[in-house]
This record gives C-alpha cells, sequence and structure tokens, in this order.
C-alpha cells in the first residue's frame, strides 16, 4: 500500500473507494507498478505498521508544524506512522485529485470523483493497521470483469441453479455406469461440456456470470490484429491513455507463434470475402492450416484465398497455469475466417466455456473448445443467413447494406440475390394463384378448421408439469399444477405451484 | 420410476442432442444413453419438487382446446398472462402438457 500524500488522501485508495478499474488508471499506486510512475516533485510516503519496538523511535509526525495532516480519521497512535515528506512547505491541496505539476490526467479521468470521495472516506471505518498490499492486474479483461461482477445485484437466477444442479447430478449418478461400459471420464466431461454449452446457447436461461478468481480469467488472443484491436478499445472505453497493460503486451508476443492473418486486411477485401460469403462448411482442418499459413506468407495474391470465409484459420487461446502448473497452457482451435472479421469470437468464447475447459487436460479442452466454438458459430450463421434472406423480401436489401462496404460490390452482391430471390417469389407466386384458383370453388368453410385442428398443439410455448387437479363448472376452467418447467418466448421458468383459470 | 416427459424441456432436449451426438462420434452406446435419460428423469423430478419454490399464477382469456388421455392433459390456452411477484410474461398462445401430480409411479 502506498500514498502519494500530496493531498492528505493519496492518490489512489484502492481497496477503499476506488473501483478497480479507476484504481488502475490513477496509474499512482501499487496496482500500477508495470507503469511508469508520473513524475511528481512530492515523497511517497508509506504507511506501515511498526514494530513494537520502533514506534517511539520514528520521528512521528507532528500537526502543529503544520507541514503535514494525518488523515481526519484521527488514527491512535498505535496506528500507521505517517513519515512526514522530507520537501516541506508544499501547499495543502484542498481539491482531489492533486494537480500535480509535473502529473498529467489520465483522460477520462472522472474530476468530480475525488470531490465525491473525500467526505465519504472521512466517515469510513479505516482498517486497523492493515498489511501493505498489492493489487496486481493481470489485464484488463479482469478489471472489466471485477467491476462488472460488482455492480452486479442477485438477479433471479434460479433456473439456471436448478439447471446446473440436475446436471451436476446427472454427471454424479452416471458415472458408475460410465465406468461400467469402460468409458472414459473424459466422456462424461464432454458430455457435460457439451450438454452445457448447448443450454447456454439456446438461451433460454438467464447467464449470470459466476464468480471466479481473477487468475482463472484467460487472454483470448485471435491471431487478427483487428479483432483484438477493437476489442482493447472497447474495453478501455477511451478511458485508457497511452498504457497497454503489460500482461497484454507480453502475451501479444504469443503472435509470432502463429501465422498472422494478413495485416494488409482492408475493407476492401472484407467486401470481397462478402462477396463470397456462403453457408458454413466444415473444411478439413489440417489442409487449412497448411494453406492459410501459405497464403499469408505468399501475400497478396493469395490474400484471396485468406480471407475465404470459410476458410478455418488456426486461433491460440492461452490459457493461464493451473495451481499445479507452471506453464501457460496454450489450446489451438481453428474457426472460419469469417467468425475473426466479423468479430464473432468474443460472442463465442465466452467466460463460461473457459471456465468449464480449464480444469480439462489440453487435448481434451482443445477437442470441446472446438466442437463448441463450431456449432455455435454454424448456428449463428444460418441465422444470420435468414435475416439477410428475409430482408430482401421485403425489398429493402439496398438500404441495410453493410456500412463499410464499397458501393460496386454491394451492388453486385445483392443484384445476385435478388435475382434468385425473384425467380423464386415469381415461381411461387404463381403457383398460389393456380392453386387457388383451382381450390376455391371447392373449399367450403369448414375446411378452414381442419387445416386449425392440425396445427392447433404446435406452439413453442409450452408448460410441462404436474397437475394436483383441474376443475370445469360450466365453461370456467380451473388448473391446479405442480413442478412446471414453463418455455416463454424462448426463455425458460419453473415454478412449484402454479394456478391458473380460463374460460372455454 | 420418474415421469419422463421433462424431456420435453430445454435441459432435456440438449441433453438429448448431446448424448446423439457422442452416440455418432462412437463415443458411448445407445444403452449407455437410455442410462443417462433415465437418471436424468430422476434428477429433473427430484430437483423440481424439492428446490423449486416459486408459485406462479395465471389467467388465460381462452381455453382453446383440451384434451385427456391416459391421465395426461393437454391444453391449449390462448393470451395467457404469468404472473410472479417480480415477473411478468404474456403469451398469446400456449400448451400445458400435465401428467398427474398424485399418482406415485
Amino acid at each position: 500500500m502506498c500514498f502519494d500524500l500530496d493531498d492528505d488522501l493519496g492518490d489512489c485508495l484502492c481497496n477503499l473507494l476506488m473501483c478497480v478499474s479507476c484504481c488502475y488508471l490513477c496509474k499512482k499506486c501499487c496496482g500500477c507498478e508495470d507503469q511508469p510512475r508520473p513524475q511528481t516533485t512530492h515523497q511517497t510516503i508509506y504507511v506501515q505498521q511498526p514494530l513494537p519496538g520502533q514506534m517511539q523511535q520514528q520521528p512521528m509526525y507532528d500537526p502543529s508544524q503544520g507541514q503535514f495532516q494525518p488523515h481526519p480519521g484521527n488514527y491512535p497512535l498505535q496506528q500507521p506512522v505517517y513519515y512526514p515528506p522530507q520537501q516541506s512547505g508544499y501547499p495543502q491541496q484542498q481539491g482531489f485529485p492533486p494537480q500535480h505539476p509535473g502529473y498529467a490526467q489520465p483522460m477520462g479521468y472522472p474530476q468530480q470523483y475525488g470531490a465525491q470521495m473525500n467526505p465519504e472516506f472521512q466517515q469510513m471505518p479505516q482498517p486497523q493497521g492493515y498489511p501493505p498490499r498489492k493489487i496486481k492486474l493481470k489485464s484488463f479483461n479482469e478489471t472489466l470483469y471485477l467491476s462488472k461482477t460488482m455492480s452486479q445485484t442477485s438477479a433471479s437466477s434460479s433456473v439456471l441453479k436448478l439447471y446446473q444442479l440436475v446436471i451436476e447430478d446427472v454427471v454424479t449418478n452416471v458415472r458408475d455406469a460410465f465406468l461400467d461400459e469402460g468409458v472414459d471420464e473424459a466422456v462424461l466431461q464432454e458430455m457435460k461440456q457439451i450438454w452445457t454449452n448447448r443450454l447456454m446457447a439456446s438461451k433460454a436461461v438467464e447467464v449470470t456470470p459466476e464468480p471466479q478468481t481473477p487468475q482463472s480469467q484467460p487472454v483470448i488472443m485471435a491471431n487478427n490484429p483487428k479483432a483484438n484491436g477493437t476489442k482493447s478499445k472497447k474495453s478501455l472505453s477511451g478511458e485508457q491513455k497511452n498504457n497497454v497493460p503489460s500482461s497484454l503486451n507480453g502475451n501479444a508476443k504469443g503472435f509470432s507463434g502463429i501465422p498472422p492473418l494478413a495485416p494488409t486486411m482492408s475493407k476492401g477485401n472484407l467486401q470481397t470475402a462478402k462477396n463470397l460469403l456462403q453457408p458454413a462448411i466444415k473444411s478439413e482442418p489440417g489442409q487449412a492450416t497448411a494453406s492459410s499459413s501459405q497464403s499469408s506468407q505468399n501475400g497478396p495474391p493469395a490474400l484471396q484465398t485468406t480471407l475465404d470465409p470459410n476458410k478455418l484459420i488456426p486461433i491460440q487461446i492461452t490459457l493461464p497455469p493451473q495451481a499445479n502448473e507452471t506453464d501457460n497452457r496454450v489450446l489451438t482451435i481453428k474457426v472460419p475466417a469469417r467468425a475473426i472479421q466479423e468479430n464473432q469470437l468474443q460472442q463465442v468464447i465466452t467466460g463460461e466455456i473457459i471456465t468449464s475447459i480449464m480444469p480439462l487436460q489440453p487435448s481434451v479442452a482443445s477437442a470441446v473448445l472446438q466442437r463448441h466454438v463450431t456449432s455455435v458459430l454454424e448456428a449463428m450463421s444460418t441465422k444470420s443467413n435468414a435475416i439477410k434472406v428475409s430482408r430482401q423480401v421485403d425489398g429493402t436489401a439496398g438500404d441495410t447494406s453493410d456500412e463499410d462496404g464499397s458501393d460496386i460490390s454491394d451492388d453486385h452482391f445483392d443484384d445476385l440475390d435478388d435475382d434468385d430471390l425473384n425467380k423464386d417469389e415469381d415461381g411461387s407466386d404463381i403457383n398460389d394463384i393456380e392453386g387457388g384458383a383451382e381450390e376455391e370453388p371447392l373449399n367450403s368453410e369448414d375446411d378452414v378448421t381442419d387445416e386449425d385442428a392440425a396445427d392447433l398443439f404446435e406452439t413453442d410455448n409450452v408448460v410441462v408439469c404436474q397437475y394436483d387437479k383441474i376443475n370445469r363448472s360450466r365453461n370456467k376452467w380451473k388448473f391446479y399444477l405442480k413442478d412446471g418447467i414453463m418455455s416463454l418466448g424462448g426463455k425458460d421458468y419453473v415454478f412449484q405451484k402454479s394456478n391458473g383459470d380460463a374460460e372455454w | 420410476m420418474s415421469y419422463q416427459l421433462y424431456r420435453n424441456t430445454t435441459l432435456g432436449n440438449t441433453l438429448q442432442e448431446s448424448l446423439d451426438e457422442l452416440i455418432s462420434y462412437g463415443q458411448i452406446t445407445p444403452q449407455l444413453a437410455l442410462k443417462v435419460l433415465l437418471q436424468f428423469d430422476k434428477s429433473i423430478n427430484s430437483a423440481l419438487s424439492t428446490k423449486v419454490k416459486s408459485r406462479i399464477t395465471f389467467k388465460a382469456s381462452k381455453l382453446n382446446t383440451y384434451r385427456f388421455c391416459d391421465n395426461v392433459w393437454t391444453l391449449m390456452l390462448n393470451d395467457v398472462e404469468f404472473r410472479e411477484i417480480h415477473e411478468f410474461a404474456k403469451v398469446d398462445k400456449i400448451k400445458i402438457v400435465a401428467c398427474d401430480g398424485k399418482s406415485e409411479i
């Protein structure tokens, strides 16, 4: 713990008042020892718990001398001893943060923050002589994660909890059956993993981030400088001025091992890639690795192949070491280039999946992760294709064309699709008219009810439950249900009891 | 013996898909998958009866169709509002499948 006692509070009150990101941004305290300390003209004053014998020998600060005011919290003498600054006569700053002559404020530093903090801090009970502490921030991922968790309210995650409980219960209870059949434990874990992933991908449960230890938050790197850049930009939200967290820098060295995506990738090239956009096709991983590394060496002529959106590109994911290991574990998975271009990786590789594969062996973890990524990306691509088609049926394709696209390629792209769709539409229109003309004389009113009956029991909103009793009096019905799982509008709910009524 | 109807939920369906995937990769046998499903039936039935505490009321404008067959009710309701203290959901159409909650099977 270190205080710059230029003002009487110290600039960084790490654990007390600032959120971690602000603490990091202040760059003046222990969390930032990797950063160059700003040049101040003042002495740093350390707060220490004095040894019993030392205490009387230390030059105690005398407030009457006016050089330095102790914290208004009025420590008793046994409390941390303040060592007064060597330079005296520095004017006491009333405001916070202090305007140091040699200290440039980081951009986006909340100016009014200190003003609010000051009284708050005074009211706050001070920890009694806590030991010097250090906070080390591994990366900004972690920073943001911490602040996010702190602000998290305890949302109703009963469905998620129940599901996790059931999953655990099933896994523990079928372990023997797996052993009996001679199936490896890893398969059981894989089953659990796939199940969890699918459950999360279904979006039916409200996902609240599980509390994790900061160390387990991995740094996800794609070998795509663009994606990385946007991500860090986003997470810093402009507050970070010129300091890249050193851990990120360190990890960036890991890039050299993998063939980087051609750095010349520009909007124009992306556009070309979009023209090639096809529904996802799984291609052979082995061949893809070779060709992508080859193409990046060959430069522009091979660029087209690199940017084929379905081309699989290896990306590396570095997990922090487990407790019993020393080295970082590096997993390599392959994703279609499209995923990197469209920046989907951050959505796909979530904290949960990473946490869940953490305890697995690297080879198993890679396999699980690979499967997860592939399935999720496929789901995403089919979804986005569906959206595109529906847009163009509305005839708004021109308006909703990609923002960074050049006109020529966009038009080309649209024309192709429009032609296809027009053909389809024309064809179906004709069929409809013909069919209608033929059937209409035969189609009496009562046919309609038959059609309804066919899909009468078809809906996506389903309640699966047990009934205690179901009563009817005349046309009024009352339902007493229990132990139900409901899927309403794609979200899951559970209930112990549910009562309802309706009229027939 | 537990009801198998919860297999037709998000949790049950995702489990069945996962098992299908493992079977197709040849990692488990269909018999083992069946054992897992039976265990799932047990787990979900007991978890629902012991762990869930929420109470929900609903009101439907119309009971469109009902069917009672083999002690299973299937109800189609229209314009249903669901209420809990903190929650509110409204759907225009819903299917309720309910097994007998009193029978000990």
